[in-house]
């Protein structure tokens, strides 16, 4: 948690907050697993868009890519790891936090 | 970001386009208000054949999602949450059929089960049973959150005392071919209008 003297924008992660990938994170968050097809037409990003972020979210250690037999079919599901929902959590609470922090505009 | 991330809609746009994408709801309900408008007519011409016609929507329905829908929108796996409703909701979806089967086999084929026979008349047994259709269909739609099964109950609901009603007035099989065969045909053509507008969307991928 931050203190209320202390600045939470340093402390936002960044491998979550490039908005591709926030996409990606908030559609994995909410489902078990999903596979590649089914994330790209959920987001509307390209397979080599996806593909790369996915790199990036398997790299921090917050998505993983399974290989999973459904009926005969081989697919590759991603799913984010136990790590990746703490890490979504966090970033939740800290933008949260930065937004309630904010001064309201009283010029309005 | 331009738009509000929100979580909840998230899962919902999900959720609905796991079961919905491509109109397939609309064109599975649509045939199976088809079938139901000219199960007398089958029944009439070629006597038992109307059972398949009366099964080629759910069949219809099941093949569209597994090898046309699916291999466009790509594979899904919920919370338990979400598996326990999908659960409840195959449950309730088997019970609302199998009721509605029934029903409908009463309008079309005016047999009144004897007790309730002795105390209702036919209209008002199809009153009740319309009634029924629409709670279930509505109990329905509120778990599976998706609104558009409130119109299907609905148009099956008020279908089943209509076509008590036309009966009485023009008979069979012009009674079930207007009470649901417009409407029928109406969400037929919009699901179809639906999933020729998803297949262009979304092309097969080659790796899908």
């Amino acid at each position: 948690m931050v203190s209320k003297n202390e600045n939470p924008l340093p402390r936002i992660d960044k491998v979550i907050h490039e908005p591709a990938r926030l996409n990606i994170m908030a559609h994995l968050y909410v489902v078990e697993s999903a596979d590649f097809l089914f994330i790209m037409r959920q987001t509307g990003l390209s397979f080599g868009n996806l593909s790369s972020h996915m790199s990036k979210l398997e790299r921090s250690g917050y998505a993983k890519i399974v290989k999973e037999f459904i009926g005969k079919k081989p697919h590759t599901m991603l799913q984010l790891t136990k790590k990746g929902r703490e890490a979504f959590d966090d970033y939740r609470n800290q933008m949260k936090q930065v937004f309630e922090d904010l001064p309201k505009n009283k010029r309005r | 970001m331009e738009e509000k991330i929100n979580l909840k809609e998230i899962e919902k746009k999900a959720w609905l386009t796991s079961f919905t994408a491509g109109g397939i709801m609309d064109l599975t309900y649509g045939m199976l208000l088809v079938a139901f408008a000219i199960v007398p007519l089958i029944r009439s011409m070629f006597g038992y054949v109307y059972i398949i016609v009366l099964l080629t929507p759910a069949i219809a329905g099941t093949v569209l999602t597994k090898y046309v829908v699916q291999p466009r929108i790509g594979f899904v796996k919920f919370s338990e949450k979400r598996k326990k409703t999908r659960k409840n909701m195959i449950a309730i979806m088997i019970l609302v059929n199998m009721v509605l089967v029934t029903l409908l086999y009463m309008t079309l084929t005016k047999s009144f089960p004897g007790i309730l026979g002795q105390y209702f008349d036919g209209m008002a047994f199809m009153l009740v049973t319309g009634i029924g259709v629409i709670i279930l269909f509505g109990v329905f739609a509120h778990l599976k959150s998706y609104r558009k099964m409130y119109l299907y109950g609905l148009l099956i609901g008020v279908g089943i005392p209509t076509a008590e009603f036309l009966y009485r007035v023009v008979g069979s099989p012009l009674d079930s071919l207007l009470a649901f065969g417009i409407t029928g045909s109406v969400m037929f053509v919009y699901g179809l209008i639906e999933m020729i507008r998803f297949l262009k969307e979304n092309p097969k991928p080659r790796e899908a």
